[in-house]
Order: structure tokens, then sequence, then C-alpha cells
């Protein structure tokens, strides 16, 4: 089979598998096998049993949120990385997701009257994701590994603030969500989270895929692009407030799930012949496959004490990380 | 005021304290560092027998005797500044503020520990334990409660056996766990007339893992097709994630299922907190619901959520 052949089964590929891993979450969970309904599932029929609301109100919202957020993280991941042209770039690794998470987690535990629901914990998961990525792109700008280092440092901070203000949280509990907040969890989320998150995530992913020929013409060198007619700074800003809008609302919703806009570039860029403007839509859909399955995988084998879905991405992510790292220093070096 | 006089004052002081000591009145000095021991001590005991309680005995989210608490000193739990109220004793829960309690037990004050009550005898234990330790007049509350509790507990376990068959009820707790067998609020679904779903459709080993109460998947939960479901309420709770399990829109989703649609009851949490004979309210609170459903045909369990 041709190159080209091979690539067109792998973008058909990504966008059929994103329904077939939707339809086994919706189905599969700890209790069992549902038929998903289609007519509950579109609010044409009212659920009559007690599966066909679980099937509604509990695994409907954790399969779309996870959807949105691997979608939002996965392109979040691709465009950081053919922005700064760095493979290690990514949300969480640019100390996004921990910066978004203590502006949430500062607007519920401290808000007034304390909003767990509405859009508040959105908009201060937005407003930390913004002032993270700035900190750090302002911070990183040595080139090389002082871009992931500023990541590193920022993310260290903001976690070190969210233990803080959690342990000075005034509710008792909340120091064991925590976990929730730092390596995020989709359980026992509700349809109104979901369509709470659906806006802000479809404007981030439209500005994302906004950035592809800007990031394709970087992708041959700052001075390239700008004779391309690429204005860099407005590229930038783009996908700075892409990440801010999605991983801001997507932490409000479910805490810093880190790694997915590290695993899924990595594993597609062979297939979109490693140019960064395909790389976003194709990062897209893989995210929409990696977390839900990722969530079912958490779901099933924990046995009912589930395993949080960040929980799996780390656990497949960090080696991903470390074997970039290496190859990486491998090809700048000649050597390890 | 000159040296002298304040020794003289002193000594006198304590002439008094002995003496009272020694007249059998139980100790002079009490403190409780633990929010059950505090109602307790509140119940039974003097007020001018306690010196200090701890702060969480004030919050009438988790405890019955708020009204009282507020009128006694408060003390947070440790053990210096308990020390330096020079108890002669500490009362102290099994489990929290162990520290604190070791150390003043070192430091020769007299500490005694209280188990977290899981039943009925244990309520009853409790109750008549602390009052010896307080003294005649707390031992002869501690009989008149107790004489309650039993005439109580007798009545409810009349009635619970009387019913045709226990509906099945699952609890949900303010922080979002389930009430497993082996605690207090189990015990007073039980004497509610309910059968615990926890107790037979989980896997039973999951216990360990939490004591009592433990997080369930609320998707098995639901599918077990529970009879009623038992909403713990702590109004003005600080907000938290755990709080937005107990109003998930799945069940209210149930609750508008018509005749298979499960009872939704709610319960306040303060009673459940300690072991005290207010427990007891819920259960008298749930018989007559258990009543109700018993004679409503049983509802078949749906997917496999064992």
């Amino acid at each position: 089979m041709s190159d080209a052949a091979i690539r067109r089964a792998a973008w058909i590929l990504l966008a059929i598998l994103p329904l077939i891993v939707g339809w086994a979450s919706l189905g599969y969970g700890p209790s069992g096998w549902i038929a998903p309904d289609p007519w509950v599932l579109l609010g044409i029929d009212a659920p009559s049993t007690a599966s066909e609301i679980v099937m509604l109100e509990l695994r409907l919202p954790r399969t779309l949120i996870a959807m949105m957020i691997g979608a939002v993280l996965g392109a979040c991941g691709a465009a950081l990385q053919g922005l700064t042209r760095n493979p290690l770039a990514e949300p969480s690794t640019l100390g996004a997701s921990s910066t978004a998470a203590l502006g949430a987690v500062t607007a519920i535990y401290f808000g007034h009257a304390g909003v767990l629901d509405g859009p508040a914990p959105a908009a201060a998961g937005l407003a930390g994701a913004a002032i993270g990525l700035a900190l750090v792109l302002a911070l990183g700008r040595g080139g090389g590994l002082s871009l992931i280092l500023a990541g590193v440092g920022v993310g260290a901070l903001a976690t070190a603030f969210v233990s803080l203000a959690l342990t000075f949280a005034p509710s008792p509990y909340a120091t064991l969500e925590m976990v929730d907040w730092l390596i995020g969890s989709v359980a026992d989320r509700t349809l109104a989270d979901a369509g709470l998150l659906a806006p802000f995530a479809a404007l981030s992913l439209l500005l994302l895929t906004g950035c592809g020929a800007g990031l394709d013409a970087l992708g041959l060198g700052e001075r390239t692009a700008r004779s391309m007619g690429v204005r860099l700074g407005r590229l930038r800003l783009q996908v700075v407030a892409a990440t801010a809008i999605g991983v801001g609302s997507a932490t409000a919703v479910a805490g810093g799930i880190g790694f997915v806009g590290l695993i899924v570039p990595h594993a597609l860029r062979p297939f979109v012949g490693h140019r960064p403007g395909r790389l976003v839509p194709a990062s897209m859909a893989g995210g929409a496959v990696l977390l839900p399955l990722a969530d079912l995988a958490g779901r099933l084998i924990g046995d009912g004490t589930e395993i949080r879905v960040g929980v799996a991405t780390a656990l497949i992510g960090a080696p991903v990380f470390l074997h970039i790292l290496l190859t990486r220093a491998r090809a700048e070096r000649g050597t390890w | 005021m000159s040296l002298r006089r304040a020794t003289t004052g002193a000594v006198l002081a304590l002439l008094v304290l002995a003496t009272s000591a020694d007249a059998a009145e139980g100790p002079m000095r009490v403190v409780s560092i633990n929010l059950c021991t505090d109602q307790l001590l509140l119940r039974l005991g003097n007020a001018d027998q306690i010196s200090g309680i701890g702060p969480l005995s004030r919050d009438p989210k988790l405890s019955v005797e708020a009204a009282r608490a507020a009128t006694v000193p408060q003390v947070a739990a440790s053990a210096e500044t308990v020390h330096a109220l020079e108890p002669d004793l500490v009362l102290a829960g099994r489990f929290g503020a162990t520290a604190a309690a070791a150390a003043l037990e070192r430091l020769g004050t007299r500490v005694e520990r209280f188990r977290p009550a899981a039943s009925i005898d244990m309520i009853r234990d409790g109750l008549l334990r602390a009052g010896d330790l307080l003294g005649p007049e707390a031992r002869i509350r501690a009989e008149a409660e107790v004489a309650g509790l039993e005439a109580r507990t007798a009545a409810l376990t009349a009635r619970a056996a009387a019913l045709p068959r226990r509906p099945r009820a699952l609890m949900l707790r303010a922080d979002g766990s389930m009430v497993g067998p082996g605690g207090l609020a189990h015990a007073m679904l039980v004497m509610g007339g309910f059968d615990n779903i926890l107790e037979h459709r989980f896997d039973p080993a999951g216990r360990a893992r939490r004591g009592g109460d433990w997080r369930v998947e609320l998707e098995a939960a639901i599918r077990a097709r529970p009879e009623a479901i038992l909403i713990e309420s702590m109004p003005g709770a600080a907000p938290a994630l755990v709080h937005r399990l107990p109003r998930h829109p799945a069940l209210a989703r149930l609750a508008a299922l018509g005749d298979m649609a499960p009872e939704m009851i709610g319960v306040p949490g303060n009673l459940l907190v300690c072991g005290l004979p207010d427990a007891l309210d819920i259960a008298e609170a749930l018989l007559p619901v258990a009543e109700r459903l018993s004679a409503r045909p049983v509802a078949a369990a749906e997917g496999d959520a064992s």
C-alpha cells in the first residue's frame, strides 16, 4: 500500500474511531452493558428505566466531556508543539493545566456563596490558564528545553498553591479533592457540565483549526514564515487564547488531565507527514478517542473503585514524555 | 496584692478544689477534644465541670448539642492548650487528635478515649462509661438516657420484625459516599426496617477499604434499584465537589419515574455523626416509610450490579 493510501486510511479511521469509542463508553460501565437508545440520548423519549437514566445522566455526560476535553487537549498539544517547535510542549508540561486548576479551585472553594455550578469556575480556570501560559512563554524564551523547564517551574508553583488553597479551604473534604484537581477525573459529571464546556471547547477548536496554515509555515522557520506573510504575533496570540479557553474550561470541569496533548500528536505525527497544520485536526480526533478510551479502561479495571482518567493518561504519557526527551537528547548531542 | 496574700489565696483555692473533688463529685475540670465526647460531656456533665470542648460541637451541621456548646469555653485539640487548662480528665476520640491525647498522657493527664459508636450497644456503653467518669450526677443522667434508648430500641425492633419484607435502601452521605455495613448510619437503616443494598449487592471486600462508608459507582447503585434513597443533608456546608453527588440530576430523574420511582428521603446529618440516642430519630422516621414500601411488589434489579 502506498503512503498516500495509508494516510487516507488513517484519516478515515480517525473520523470513525471517536464514534465507536463514544458508543462503547455509553454502553459499558461498572454496572454492565446498557444498549444505547438513540431516542433517549437525543432527548426525544424520556428515560423510563433506571438503566436508561444511568445511560442518559451518568454515561452520556462523562462520554461527551471526555471526548470534548480529549479533542481540546490533543489539538492544543499539536498547536503548542507547532508554535514552539518543541515536541514536549503541551498544556500540562507548559503548566497551563495547573494554573487553570488554581483558578478554578480558588473560585469554587472561596467563591462568594460557593459557586459549584455555573460558568464562574470555568472563567476562573480560563484566566488561570491564560496567565500561566503567558508567564511560561515569556520565561521560556531561551529555546530548547528552557520552555519546558519554565512550564515545570510555573506548574509546580501552581500545584503548590492548589494544595495550599485546598488545605485552607473551609470544607473538610477539600483536601481529599486535591487528587481530583491535580490528576483529573470525569466521574459523575452532569449534562449541565457538558453543556457548560461545549461552547468553550467549540471556540477553542475553531481557533486552533484556523492556525493550521500559519503553523505549517512556521514549521519552515520564523524567517520563512514571515516572508510568507504569517503574522507571528497574531498566530501566537491565537494559539495561546485557544489553549487558555479550552484548557481553562476543561480543567474547571474535570481537573488537570495531563499528557493527552503529548501522546496524541506524538503518535499521529508520522501519519500526517509531520505537518503541524494537519496534525491539529488529526490530534483533535485522536484525543477524542484516547480520553474516553482511557476513562472506559479506568472504569472497567477499577472494579467499583474507579481509576481516575488522569491516572490512566499519566501512566501512558509519562513514559512517552521520557521517550521523546531521550530521542531529542540523542539527536541534539549525537549521544545520550 | 502582696505575694503573701496571693499565695494564701492560691493555697485556699487548691484546698477548695481538693475537698470538692474528694466529696465524690467527679472530676472538676474536664476537657473534651473530640466532637463526640464533647456532646457526651455537654449532655451528661455539669456546666461548671466543663473547662473546654473542641470547636466542632458548636456547628449545628455536625452536632446535636450546638446550643449548649456555645455556652462553654472552646479549646483547640492541641496538647499545649489543653494542658494549660490543668484538666483532671480529658475525653478524646480513639481516632483523631491521637498525638495530642498521647502527649497529654505523657504529661501526666488522665485521658479517656472513646470509640465511634456503630450500634445501639456501643451508644449505651459510651453513655454509661461517660457517666461513670463524670461523677454520680452524670451517672444518673446517663442511666436515664439509656432507659429511653432501650425503650425506643425495643419498640423499633418489634415494629421492624413485623414487616412482611424489608425494602431495599441506598443511603448517600453528604460527602457523596454511600453508607455501607458497619457504621451507625447502617444500624439506623436496618432498625428503620430497611435492607441496605450495599450489604448484599456489592463486593463486601470494598468495606475494608473505607470503613463503614465507601464510594460506589453511582450507576451501579442506581441499577440495583433501591426502593428508597436516603440523602444526608448538611445545609450550609462549605462548597466541595463531593456535595455535588447527592444533587446529581440522575437522582431527580429517578424520582420522576412514576410508580417505579424510589422514595427520596432527606436525613439530617447531625443526627448520625456521633453515638447519641438522637440517632434513633432517623430509624423512627424511616419505619413508617418502610412499612408503606413493604406493601408494594418487589422491583427487580437491573444490570449486573453485583
